[in-house]
C-alpha cells in the first residue's frame, strides 16, 4: 500500500509537473511554415525589404568620405551636404 | 518618412549640392586630416562635441570649411528647403574664387586614423540586411504596424565576409545531398550581429552568451559544370532574460560559380518571435511578434553599399576574435 502511494503521488507530481512545464511555454506568434518554399522565402524578401517610396534617399548617389565631397565639390563649384548621424545613415535602421 | 522623399528636396539635394554621408561614431573621433576637417566645421556649429558628445546633424558646407548652414536630423522637408535656400545665399555672395569650378585647391587626404577605417573585404562577400516587423495575415505574413513613428519601416545594415571566410563555404563534397554546418564564425556573426531589431535605432548586439541555439547548415542541392547550389536551413534562439529574444527559423538558397570564385546568389530569409528592445531602440511591440530578416548580396559598385556593418565599430568581436 505504502509502495502504491509513493508511486501514485510520484505519477500525480509527474503529471502536475508536465502541465506546469506546458503551461509556462510561451505559444508562438509567428507560425513559421513547415516548408519555407523557394516561393514563400520570395513573398517573404519581398514584404521585409524596402518597398516603393522607401529609402527615397538611395536615390541619391552619395559619397561617403568628406575628402572626395571635397575633391567634387571643389572642381564642380558647389556646396557639400553632410547627412552625419549616429549609425551610418545609409547602414543603420 | 525620410525628409528626401519630398522630391523637392531629392532634387535639390542632388542637382545643387555634393551630398555626402558618413557615420559620426566614427567621423568625430578620427584622428586625421577627415576628422579634422570635419570638427573644424562643425565647430562652426552648435554640434561642439563636448565631451565626445555626438555631432550628427545637416551640414552645409564649402569644399575649403565654411560652414553655410546647419540643422538637427529630423523635422520635415520645409525645414531641409530653408537650410538649402540660407545656404545657397550664403554661398552665392562667397567671392568667385571660393565658388568657380576649380577655384578651392583641396590638399591631399594623408594618412587614415587605421582606429577608425573599416576596409571592405577584398575578394570577399558583401550582404545587405533589411529588417522588418510583421505580423500574420491568413499563410502570409504582411508588413507590421506600430505606434512608433517609423517603426514599420525596412531596417537596413551591410553583413562582411572575408576572402577566407568565402572559401570556407564551398563544399568539401560537390555531391548532391552533402550537408555541413555553416561555418562557425559566420554562424556566430549572423546570429549576433545580424539577427537583430534595428528598425527603431542603433541595437545592442548579442553577447556569445545570448546565442542559445544556433544550428545552420548548407545542403548541396544541384551541381553544373559551373555552379554549385547550395540550401541554407537554420534554427536559431537568441535570448538575453525573459524580456528580450528571437527565435527565427533560416532558409536560403546559395550559388556559388567555382569559375569565377564568387558567389552570385545568397538569398537568406529569417522569420520568426521577437521580444523586447534594447536600450536605443524602444518601442517595441508587446510580447512575442513576427520579425523577418532578408540578406542578399550587395551592389558594391555604389559607395553607398560599401559601408560597414553597424556591428563592426568593434572588429574582434565581428571577426570572431573575442
Amino acid at each position: 500500500m505504502t509502495r502504491t502511494l509513493l508511486l501514485t503521488g510520484l505519477a500525480v507530481v509527474a503529471i502536475g509537473g508536465f502541465t506546469m512545464w506546458q503551461a509556462a511555454a510561451p505559444i508562438s506568434a509567428t507560425p513559421v511554415p513547415e516548408q519555407m518554399t523557394a516561393e514563400r522565402m520570395a513573398a517573404l524578401q519581398k514584404v521585409i525589404r524596402p518597398c516603393e517610396g522607401e529609402d527615397a534617399f538611395d536615390k541619391i548617389a552619395w559619397l561617403t568620405t568628406i575628402y572626395d565631397a571635397r575633391v567634387k565639390a571643389a572642381k564642380e563649384g558647389k556646396p557639400i551636404l553632410l547627412w552625419e548621424m549616429d549609425g551610418h545613415p545609409l547602414g543603420c535602421g | 518618412m525620410s525628409t528626401f522623399a519630398d522630391p523637392e528636396v531629392l532634387k535639390l539635394t542632388q542637382t545643387d549640392f555634393v551630398p555626402v554621408s558618413t557615420d559620426d561614431w566614427y567621423t568625430r573621433r578620427r584622428q586625421d586630416s577627415e576628422g579634422e576637417f570635419f570638427r573644424k566645421v562643425a565647430d562652426q556649429s552648435p554640434r561642439k562635441g563636448l565631451n565626445g558628445a555626438t555631432r550628427q546633424g545637416i551640414y552645409v558646407f564649402t569644399a575649403d570649411g565654411e560652414l553655410l548652414a546647419f540643422k538637427n536630423n529630423g523635422g520635415d522637408a520645409g525645414d531641409m528647403k530653408k537650410v538649402f535656400a540660407l545656404a545657397k545665399a550664403k554661398f552665392d555672395k562667397l567671392p568667385e574664387a571660393r565658388r568657380k569650378p576649380g577655384g578651392v585647391t583641396v590638399p591631399a587626404a594623408g594618412k587614415p586614423d587605421a582606429n577608425y577605417l573599416r576596409v571592405l573585404p577584398e575578394d570577399g562577400i558583401v550582404l545587405k540586411v533589411h529588417g522588418r516587423i510583421l505580423q500574420a495575415k491568413a499563410e502570409a505574413f504582411v508588413k507590421g504596424t506600430c505606434d512608433f513613428t517609423g517603426g514599420d519601416q525596412a531596417s537596413r545594415d551591410y553583413c562582411w565576409i572575408t576572402a577566407d571566410e568565402k572559401k570556407s563555404l564551398i563544399p568539401p563534397k560537390a555531391e548532391l545531398g552533402f550537408c555541413y554546418d555553416l561555418p562557425a564564425k559566420i554562424a556566430l556573426r549572423l546570429a549576433r550581429f545580424h539577427l537583430i531589431d534595428n528598425t527603431r535605432g542603433e541595437p545592442e548586439f548579442w553577447k556569445k552568451e545570448h546565442v542559445r541555439t544556433n544550428k545552420i547548415t548548407l545542403t548541396v542541392t544541384a551541381v553544373q559544370d559551373d555552379a554549385i547550389e547550395l540550401r541554407l536551413d537554420g534554427d536559431v534562439k537568441l535570448e538575453s532574460g525573459e524580456k528580450l529574444g528571437y527565435e527565427p527559423k533560416l532558409r536560403g538558397d546559395l550559388r556559388y560559380i567555382p569559375s569565377k570564385k564568387a558567389f552570385d546568389r545568397f538569398d537568406i530569409v529569417a522569420l520568426g518571435d521577437y521580444r523586447g528592445h534594447t536600450t536605443y531602440t524602444p518601442g517595441s511591440r508587446e510580447g512575442r511578434t513576427p520579425f523577418g530578416i532578408a540578406f542578399g548580396l550587395a551592389d558594391t559598385t555604389k559607395a553607398g553599399e560599401r559601408i560597414a556593418p553597424q556591428g563592426l565599430r568593434d572588429r574582434d568581436p565581428y571577426y570572431g576574435r573575442d
